[in-house]
């Protein structure tokens, strides 16, 4: 069994790892939109994407901050500190992410078919999950 | 499932924050425990049992 201290210590390269993979798809994204033509549609998604990036580093490290001692599941999963609570709720909530977007493709492909937008159906449909990610993340650790 | 945890805790005059840190999980999880909220896997449960010197059947009770 690894130490915490350990345990941190691969959870920074693993979110290191996702944050460049993270930076490489936005530049990625706005390479293409430029190459397309759309420069105000390349700046969107850079500026987006940075922003969510941005948002992703000050939510860590605000859990690290806190400490490993910090009571908040959802702090504990980002640092990599989860105990098998926290995995369970984790996995549980995914599990409801999976069967909504089941029903989430179904409208939204009727949405499509009847003449609504791809983009704003496929925004609506990831705002929609996280929706339900997080809801479903709260429910299960008050119940759990 | 009912369980003796919080009653072995307190005997051994510990919080839940300490039980936690030496049983590597979270107060939450100690808490929910106690409150028959959340059952634990079988490595949690035989480190709950060796940490207080006993049986898992001596803490742990299935419902009836």
């Amino acid at each position: 069994m690894s130490t915490p201290e350990t345990a941190r210590s691969l959870s920074d390269a693993r979110f290191l790892v996702a944050l460049g993979c993270g930076l490489v798809a936005v530049g990625v994204m706005w390479l293409v939109f430029t190459l397309a033509g759309q420069p105000d549609t390349a700046t969107g998604a850079l500026v987006g994407g940075l922003a969510v990036t941005a948002l992703a580093v000050v939510v860590r490290w605000r859990a690290q901050r806190r400490g490993p001692s910090a009571d908040g599941g959802f702090g504990r999963i980002l640092l990599g500190t989860a105990d098998e609570r926290d995995n369970a709720i984790l996995t549980a909530s995914l599990a409801w992410v999976g069967l909504a977007a089941f029903l989430a493709n179904a409208i939204g492909l009727a949405a499509v078919a009847l003449g609504a937008d791809g983009s704003t159906v496929i925004g609506a449909i990831e705002a929609f999950l996280i929706a339900v990610l997080v809801g479903a993340f709260v429910a299960q650790s008050r119940r759990t | 499932m009912k369980n003796d945890i919080r009653r072995l805790r307190e005997e051994a005059g510990l919080s839940q924050a300490a039980l936690a840190e030496a049983l590597s999980v979270s107060r939450q999880t100690v808490n929910s425990l106690e409150n028959g909220r959340y059952d634990p896997s079988l490595p949690l449960a035989f480190a709950v049992a060796r940490y207080f010197r006993t049986t898992i059947e001596e803490i742990f009770h299935v419902d009836a």
